[in-house]
């Protein structure tokens, strides 16, 4: 390819620039896009050496002794050429070759290594996973130092060329899964890529799950523990968030803290609650409204009269007054989580107090019907990857209970359990360790000291 | 992949369906026929039951080259005998359902103040025992898995929140109408019995580990055991008046609670333990559907969801045309029919060794498969 083939190539490039040199009578061109280069880089690494060469310079001189580059290549091809030089390398035309240089001289500006906001620890790392996937993959690297951590690279997306990187530890991740992982990936015809989460929507074995089965992680320690435990990661240049695979219903019951702050004791105690408060979230509506339209006798009688006080001049039935009071809670998430942090702040505050609190006072709304969408409403964020699902569930659940009472829940409840176990993803069952039993038992719900569970591993 | 259960999911499923359903109405219409004595039939017909059981896991042990029911039957018998078994197995497991199903209505209506008819009832819980009948049996072993220590547990709860109640002397004296009338309503009862027959349709389908005999053989008993117990309380509770009870189940859970402050606690357990009968339906679903596939010899995921959803609208339209718990009891517990079903449910499981000798002999000998349908 020549020089004038890859302008050709690149017409219409405002921020492509171009120097050209005169290296002991050769002509060197080069070029490279001005947002994604270091002028500094370019500088110490390129420019600098070939003007104090003093001589001729060919491809083969600058390759071998000139350039200071680390990742430089040489080639003819012009895609490859192209897509190096919008990768943000600088390309090298010398004299009238057909071969040209790429030098890496990327100067991309990346969020630094921080906290991921959403998976906060009391003890533990800190480190979040940034939108630069050398940043990711050095974070991992650092952690797991051995020769079998394996990394396999495809590009996917045809504008977009992003570059996703499948992880894995031979011997330990099942081969047939990261075959079928790499597969996948490299068979996809997309156009862009620019999240982690356009490929996750595409390693779902049945893109109809109505379940989350792709991880999705920002911090480094815990993708670095699932691949330790046999399994693949998928990291997405410009994501913050690595997907890991096979996924469990399990693994959205864990936290960090059980690992680093918690005994084995307490972390089970704390695993035994999120799963009960995630059950209640659900549940606990369906059952109220289901309670109070066919079977009160179960109340026990005080209690019975508490809210047979409650909801007297409620003018609304029981299904609907807990449907209103699940979606208003529902849109004020919606809305707080779009909002400004200040003014969601405010809203919180509004939504509680204000909308709560005056709706029972004006009597619209039963102050037990409030507390109980209040609690399932904060329930549901013990599992945060399936929040959404279990906000659709806890609605049919609602509509089941208030149509056909607790029997309703409970054929509800077998239809769910039923769909769950039945998803099999990259042979991994959903519901494992709950059912069947795996070897993963260890650090299912109830958590099994550190040396042993890494000692049956 | 193939549609397996393995061995723990099993045994949770014996007790599962050994115990579920057996608490409707069926303690009622014993007593009805051998009074207070009723809980010595339902011991027997357990213990019939423990011989036929124990031929079949001999049967599922010996079964080498992991064949299954359909290979087995055709393999010993020949393909029109075997043909006609499926038949046989397919009417009886749909008759299952359909009773248990109706049993199921009386006991919500009766308990849990959800007044209903027949459709309303039938078209939700149908759909949901299809849907997990159509997922297949691993499907079964891992629900029963996850609902089973809740179904233990209430039935636990039923019973011994029940026996601080119970006057166990009103049960003597003992065997004073005579043993005949025992063995007549054990004799006219057996079609509500032989749960374990389902084992036959599991062949080449359970993953058998350590001691498989010796557990799956303790997992019968104490299913068994339980059920004998909540009929022994039953009887001593109500004495003469127990053949008036529609739901055995609602009038022992009935004694769970002490006074209108703690609340009717026991409809919890009811419902908890409603779900060993859905468990227990969708599996005779399943067995059913296996009994008409390879009768008809169809196969394949469409043909298979076909005939759960004709079997399943079967199951809601006959109840509205016959009144099935009459048809039941007339044709299968007092009739003819009981005759032809002891075929499938004492006969073949008494033979089944046999058969499975026979059909792997076969297979050993020649490896060409001869199968009156492509398999489940």
């Amino acid at each position: 390819m020549t020089k004038y083939d890859f302008l050709r190539r690149l017409d219409n490039f405002a921020d492509m620039k171009e120097r050209t040199l005169d290296v002991g009578g050769t002509e060197v061109a080069v070029y490279f896009l001005d947002p994604m280069c270091s002028s500094d880089k370019i500088t110490r690494f390129v420019t600098e050496p070939l003007l104090s060469l003093g001589r001729k310079a060919t491809v083969k001189n600058c390759l071998e002794k000139i350039i200071y580059g680390a990742d430089c290549v040489a080639t003819s091809d012009a895609d490859t050429l192209v897509e190096e030089f919008l990768d943000g390398k600088t390309v090298l035309f010398i004299g009238g070759d057909d071969t040209a240089i790429a030098v890496d001289t990327k100067g991309i500006e990346y969020r630094a290594v921080a906290e991921p906001p959403t998976s906060m620890v009391t003890k533990g790392p800190r480190e979040g996973f940034n939108e630069n996937i050398k940043t990711n993959l050095m974070l991992l690297r650092k952690r797991i130092k051995t020769p079998d951590f394996k990394t396999e690279n495809i590009k996917v997306g045809d504008k977009t060329g992003t570059l996703v990187s499948v992880c894995y530890i031979e011997g330990a991740a099942d081969k047939k899964v990261v075959d079928a992982v790499v597969k996948k990936i490299s068979g996809l015809k997309l156009d862009g890529v620019l999240d982690s989460s356009y490929i996750a929507a595409f390693l779902d074995v049945d893109p109809t799950n109505l379940f989350k089965t792709v991880g999705s992680v920002e911090k480094p320690d815990i993708v670095a523990s699932k691949l330790l435990e046999g399994k693949v990661a998928v990291a997405v240049d410009g994501s913050p968030l690595v997907l890991t695979l096979p996924y469990t219903f399990i693994e959205d019951m864990h936290s960090p803290d059980d690992y680093y702050y918690n005994t084995p004791q307490t972390a089970t105690v704390a695993r035994i609650l999120r799963l009960l408060a995630m059950t209640a979230a659900v549940l606990l509506p369906a059952i109220y409204v289901a309670l109070q339209v066919f079977h009160y006798q179960m109340l026990p009688s005080k209690f019975l009269i508490t809210i047979i006080s409650s909801v007297q001049g409620i003018p609304f039935p029981p299904m609907l007054e807990m449907l209103v009071v699940i979606l208003l809670f529902d849109v004020l998430r919606e809305a707080n989580a779009r909002m400004p942090q200040i003014a969601g702040l405010s809203l919180s505050i509004v939504g509680a107090i204000i909308l709560g609190d005056a709706a029972v006072k004006a009597g619209l709304l039963s102050a037990p019907a409030v507390m109980i969408g209040a609690m399932s409403g904060i329930g549901l964020y013990t599992m945060p990857d399936n929040t959404m699902l279990f906000m659709l569930l806890r609605l049919a659940f609602t509509l089941l209970g208030g149509t056909v009472g607790i029997v309703g829940i409970l054929l509800g409840a077998m239809l769910t359990v039923s769909y769950v176990v039945s998803l099999d993803d990259y042979g991994m069952p959903y519901l494992s360790p709950l059912s069947p039993p795996t070897a993963a038992g260890d650090d299912g719900i109830i958590k099994m000291p550190q040396d042993a569970i890494l000692k049956d591993k | 992949m193939k549609d397996d259960i393995r061995q723990g999911q099993l045994l949770m499923l014996i007790i599962v369906v050994i115990s579920g359903g057996k608490f409707l109405s069926l303690p009622g219409i014993m007593a009805g026929m051998a009074g207070r004595d009723s809980w010595i039939a339902m011991c027997l017909l357990f213990a019939v039951d423990l011989v036929c059981l124990a031929c079949m896991l001999w049967a599922l042990g010996i079964n080498k080259e992991g064949l299954d029911i359909n290979e087995i039957f055709c393999r010993s018998l020949t393909k029109p005998v075997a043909k006609a078994l499926f038949l046989l197995y397919a009417v009886f497991f749909f008759t299952r359902v359909t009773g248990g199903m109706l049993d199921v209505l009386e006991l919500v209506s009766s308990s849990l103040s959800v007044v209903t008819n027949w459709v309303a009832f039938a078209l939700p819980t149908l759909a949901v025992i299809t849907f997990m009948a159509v997922k297949g049996l691993r499907n079964i072993g891992r629900v029963t898995q996850i609902f089973f220590i809740f179904i233990f547990a209430s039935v636990l709860l039923i019973l011994l929140l029940s026996v601080g109640h119970t006057d166990f002397g009103g049960l003597k004296p003992t065997l004073s109408g005579g043993f005949g009338k025992v063995l007549d309503c054990a004799f006219n009862v057996n079609f509500w019995f032989s749960d374990g027959v389902f084992l036959l349709f599991l062949a080449g389908r359970v993953k058998t580990g350590k001691a498989f005999f010796a557990k799956t053989t303790g997992a019968f008993l104490l299913g068994a055991a339980l059920t004998v117990c909540l009929d022994v309380v039953f009887l001593a509770l109500f004495g003469n008046l127990a053949q008036y009870a529609v739901s055995a189940l609602s009038k022992v859970s009935g004694f769970n609670i002490t006074g209108s402050v703690y609340g009717r606690l026991d409809w919890v357990f009811i419902v908890l333990w409603m779900s060993s009968v859905i468990i227990k339906t969708t599996l005779f679903l399943w067995a059913a559907s296996a009994g008409v596939e390879y009768a008809l010899g169809i196969s394949g995921r469409n043909a298979r969801l076909a005939v759960f959803c004709v079997m399943s609208l079967i199951i809601i339209v006959l109840p509205l045309v016959f009144p099935m718990e009459e048809v039941v009891r007339r044709v299968f517990c007092e009739g003819w029919g009981k005759y032809v079903t002891v075929a499938a449910q004492y006969a073949v499981p008494l033979v089944s060794p046999l058969l499975v000798y026979a059909a792997n002999k076969k297979t050993a000998h020649a490896k060409t498969p001869e199968t009156a349908g492509d398999g489940v």
